[in-house]
């Protein structure tokens, strides 16, 4: 864990969400901030993210609880769609409210 | 730096992708032609069991190209989304419309039935007011469609779906000689044609992914 900003003033950057302040993963949850789900195409297309890249990010913020796979069947195709948990959600409104803050808060 | 994360239009640009493909215009392109096809059968003085029997059937024909188009071109080049809360009211909207469009639309077809039936006077009224309330409704319903479903061709089309009746009905007053079916046919190809260079756009910008499935990725 990073120690303490010396300077308090720059400790609300320190404390961002790491997982989500990434671009990719921070595209990623947007996307499925606006969408009930979403698939792996999908999610490529909006983002512009390769399939390994987004597969990586993907299984970072599985591992963390912020979003959930639902596997079902389509007939006899598999059908992946990806979602935020609560606790995704919460994570992203929290992210975005602090980053905002820090924005803000940041001389001209 | 410009760091701020403007979900509408994330949520706007997710929405629209259902519009990209073109085959919305095709799905409209067919049905004004499919209209146009049961104008110039009707002419042939063919009865109307026949006439439905080859009007309904191009018309699930429609049906079919929208939802085989979505189903194997779409859906494996654009992937599957569960639309959220705003896109879910859009489509809300987009259904009351419609019925509002298909009530106006039968009672239409409920009075030019029932003008064939009555003295001349009634029947050249219904022949000038069938036009206008033909254009208003076309104009009215695309126009609001487009409005609510962020649809911009779809302003394009009602115009196109609102001349067909009233041109036909102008030109064959003017000139006594009526368009009949190319009123219908030429916006229809008009529409298709738009409905094409979309789609075949669509194909280029958007190749089949090459990438192994979903499930196989996340597990490693």
């Amino acid at each position: 864990m990073a120690e303490p900003a010396e300077n308090q003033a720059l400790q609300p950057i320190a404390n961002l969400d790491r997982l989500i302040h990434e671009p990719a993963r921070l595209m990623i949850l947007a996307v499925l901030y606006v969408v009930e789900s979403a698939d792996f195409t999908f999610l490529m297309r909006q983002t512009g993210l390769t399939w390994g890249n987004l597969s990586s990010h993907m299984s970072k913020l599985e591992e963390a609880g912020y979003i959930e796979v639902e596997k079902k069947f389509k007939g006899k195709r598999p059908n992946t769609m990806l979602r935020l948990t609560d606790e995704g959600r919460a994570a992203f409104r929290d992210y975005r409210h602090s980053l905002k803050q820090v924005l803000d808060n940041l001389p001209d | 730096m410009t760091v701020e994360i403007n979900l509408k239009e994330v949520e706007r640009r997710a929405w629209r992708s259902f519009f990209q493909d073109g085959l919305w215009d095709i799905y409209l392109g067919l049905l004004l032609l499919a209209m146009g096809v049961s104008a110039w059968l009707s002419d042939q003085d063919i009865s109307e069991v026949t006439l439905f029997a080859i009007y309904i059937p191009l018309l699930l024909l429609s049906m079919v190209v929208l939802w085989a188009g979505k189903r194997f071109i779409t859906v494996p080049r654009m992937g599957r989304v569960k639309i959220g809360p705003k896109g879910k009211a859009r489509k809300r909207k987009a259904r009351v419309l419609l019925f509002f469009s298909v009530v106006v639309g039968l009672a239409l077809f409920l009075v030019a039935l029932a003008a064939y039936n009555h003295p001349a006077g009634w029947a050249s009224l219904i022949e000038y007011l069938l036009p206008t309330v033909w254009a208003l409704n076309m104009l009215i319903v695309f126009g609001l469609g487009a409005y609510f479903l962020e649809f911009n061709r779809l302003y394009l089309h009602g115009v196109l779906y609102a001349l067909a009746v009233p041109v036909d009905f102008l030109v064959g007053e003017l000139t006594g000689v009526r368009l009949g079916a190319i009123a219908f046919i030429v916006p229809a190809l008009v529409i298709l044609l738009v409905g094409g260079i979309v789609f075949f756009r669509f194909l280029r910008d958007y190749p089949l992914p090459k990438s192994p499935a979903a499930g196989e990725a996340l597990n490693g």
